[in-house]
């Protein structure tokens, strides 16, 4: 029995209000908006319920409920004789919305029986929207050396994203928005500046508006637009916003200008950047063995490692095949090729460190008993 | 089979108490806290502990993470999430209790046991910022060991401080590196740029080929020296086959660096040890060109430049000084 809201109301007073004021079942809890979709790994559902009036039979509580989504129980309550008895109860969960497909309508629904055999019974749905978005420059493709967003694709694959690549000659900035539109996983390698990447086509995309030509594309009007007004995932253009970005690109991560990829930074739901957060290096990165930091990230995050420690497992196995083999072509090097990348601030990490892409979001680096839900 | 064994020891010692192999798992964790008590960290708890791979990896409650290879060279990496996320938190309403200074001091003061401040040098060093960001809030410093004097491509020591408690946030260690002798003699920088530059003719793609040609010449690359393991059958990019017929050991490398990539000669020889090619645009517009079309015509394709000439500024600039001499002319009149 986990997370259960149980709002026993032992005084009698408050029992006959409540008598007085059901029956009532809704999803979400108490009739707070539905989410205009599920996405990444941490959605929260509710459901809440409350016993019709006291009849010739006296006082009715509940003695079963349940909450479910895509028709698996998430949070159950069973009514143990001598304890107290409910007249209101609700339920809640937060979920990985990745082990359902990409496109899913899926049903959350909250049932409720009360100590007279009556079911209280509500649902509502909204669909699972979960999409990679691959991107890199054409000269890098087909090299096991270089291709990394192929290391991405092959990683995850078969866990219910959605995969989109720009992997063909010649995309630009407007190939790259349509690209970015709806990616929750977002990998992009390129060439890269401190404020800007380029596209395969060599056109700028700027991580934040340029004050002299503001209609330069730019990530922070992308992510405006994509948006649009409230957080995600009650925003009004229903489109949902990236949990991981890795800018798989030179000094995208010298500063934080390319945290803009993350805008809005928030949910409703939670605190300022939880369950997002954007990976960058912070030199010039050697081409030759760059695509083994996908290959390692991604193949560990797929298996719900969180997004910092999915790093420090990467440096630290990078660093080891480099002291195996100092000449090793499969090593991610940075500003040097006698530099393998290998501390922190090399290939940083701005938001959330316990960012996950698989398995449901704990805070902490923990997975949750259930995996995908808690 | 070692490894196997590692993990199955860990497992069956969950479960069993046999004093036998309850002692292997005693030594992973008195290593474990060995190197803890070293970073000032022995009040940390061990939440989980596993061998895998020749690593000891090991979760403590406090939210740290380490990663301690049983291999030599060692290997060493210790970070903790919530400390980094705590220290950035407060650098956004306190100014840091320790300076640049204070902190590395406290930096050298982790070299390894056995290893004198003389033998290493600061490789690069991080001052406090305020912000939010794992760079907030903390001083990082990178320490490498010198071999005969230059640097080395070998033991090193990297470093991040809380700037309020001095705690270490993340520690990366690497010892046990063999350096290497000087070589017998070395060939001027002159004949190695040459070489260098010469090397530049074996990348492949023929317009990143030209580019990075073209923009050596008119902009010298940097050098530097630098000992560095080479050898024992392996060898980098567009190198010369002899080098991996050499035994391994550190050698002494030329390394030039210009705009696109950068070329290592050794240093007794002249062979190429390889041409790296970066993923870097550039710092100009010039540079940023696409290193595939560098030196396509410009005419006839939407450019760069042409994007951002925007003629119609000129008339901006003109308003000002036509108003000017309006002014000055009437003055006159």
């Amino acid at each position: 029995m986990r997370a259960w809201i149980l709002l026993s109301f032992v005084v009698a007073a408050v029992c006959s209000y409540a008598q007085s004021t059901g029956p009532f079942c809704s999803v979400p809890a108490g009739g707070a908006p539905m989410p205009h979709y599920f996405y990444s790994t941490n959605n929260h559902i509710s459901g809440n319920a409350m016993v019709g009036p006291t009849d010739e039979r006296g006082p009715r509580y509940f003695v079963y409920a349940c909450l479910k989504v895509g028709g698996y129980i998430v949070d159950e309550y069973i009514h143990i004789l001598g304890e107290p008895q409910p007249m209101s109860i609700g339920g809640q969960a937060t979920f990985d919305s990745t082990v359902f497909g990409n496109g899913t309508q899926l049903v959350v629904r909250f049932e409720a029986v009360d100590s007279y055999g009556v079911v209280y019974e509500a649902q509502d749905s909204a669909p699972v929207k979960n999409k990679i978005g691959l991107a890199q420059v054409d000269e890098w493709n087909g090299y096991s050396n270089t291709d990394g967003i192929e290391e991405t694709r092959l990683a995850m694959q078969n866990l219910g994203w959605d995969t989109h690549e720009l992997s063909t000659a010649d995309w630009d900035p407007v190939d790259l928005r349509t690209l970015f539109t709806g990616s929750g996983i977002y990998h992009v390698a390129t060439h890269g500046l401190i404020t800007q990447h380029l596209t395969d086509n060599w056109d700028d995309v700027l991580a934040e508006p340029d004050l002299l030509f503001p209609y330069f594309p730019n990530y922070v009007d992308w992510r405006a637009s994509i948006n649009g007004n409230g957080y995600p995932p009650h925003n009004s253009t229903d489109i949902p916003p990236v949990t991981f970005a890795f800018l798989d690109a030179c000094h995208a991560g010298t500063t934080n200008a390319f945290n803009s990829i993350l805008l809005p930074h928030m949910t409703s739901y939670g605190e300022f950047v939880e369950n997002m957060c954007l990976i960058g290096y912070w030199g010039s990165v050697f081409v030759a063995g760059h695509s083994s930091a996908a290959k390692l990230l991604f193949s560990d995050m797929r298996e719900g490692v969180t997004a910092w420690n999915a790093r420090a497992y990467f440096l630290y196995a990078n660093w080891q095949r480099w002291i195996a083999n100092n000449d090793d072509l499969h090593v991610v090097r940075i500003d040097s090729w006698d530099n393998v990348v290998n501390a922190d601030y090399e290939m940083r990490l701005w938001g959330d460190p316990n960012t996950r892409i698989r398995w449901v979001y704990t805070g902490d680096e923990y997975l949750a008993d259930e995996g995908w839900f808690r | 089979m070692i490894t196997f064994f590692r993990i199955a020891t860990v497992l069956v010692v969950s479960l069993s108490p046999v004093a036998g192999i309850a002692q292997y798992r005693a030594e992973d964790e008195a290593k474990v806290m060995a190197f803890m008590a070293r970073i000032g960290r022995d009040d940390a708890v061990i939440r989980s502990l596993e061998v895998k791979d020749d690593t000891i990896r090991v979760h403590f409650r406090d939210g740290g993470m380490l990663l301690h290879s049983l291999l030599s060279p060692t290997l060493v990496m210790y970070s903790n999430y919530k400390e980094t996320k705590e220290a950035s938190r407060r650098s956004m309403r306190e100014s840091p209790r320790f300076s640049a200074t204070q902190m590395e001091e406290r930096a050298w003061s982790f070299l390894p046991e056995g290893e004198s401040r003389s033998g290493w040098r600061v490789e690069r060093a991080m001052g406090f910022v305020a912000g939010y960001g794992e760079r907030c809030g903390n001083y990082c410093f990178e320490l490498a060991k010198l071999n005969q004097g230059l640097p080395s491509a070998g033991d090193s020591l990297t470093i991040t401080l809380d700037g309020y408690e001095g705690k270490v946030l993340t520690f990366s260690q690497l010892t046990g590196f063999e350096g290497g002798d000087p070589p017998a003699s070395t060939i001027p920088i002159e004949e190695a740029r040459a070489i260098a530059v010469r090397a530049l003719d074996r990348i492949e793609h023929a317009e990143t080929r030209g580019w990075i040609k073209h923009e050596w010449a008119a902009q010298p690359p940097t050098w530097s020296q630098r000992y560095v393991v080479s050898g024992g059958g392996s060898r980098g990019p567009y190198s010369d086959p002899v080098v991996a017929e050499w035994p391994k050991r550190m050698r002494l490398r030329w390394v030039f660096r210009g705009p696109g990539g950068e070329v290592g000669i050794d240093a007794e020889t002249g062979a190429v040890c390889y041409v790296g090619l970066m993923m870097d645009a550039g710092a100009d517009k010039t540079v940023r060109r696409p290193l595939s079309r560098a030196l396509q015509p410009v005419s006839g394709s939407r450019s760069d430049e042409e994007d951002r000439s925007y003629p119609w500024l000129w008339g901006l600039a003109a308003i000002p000084v036509a108003l000017g001499a309006w002014l000055v002319v009437r003055a006159r009149g």
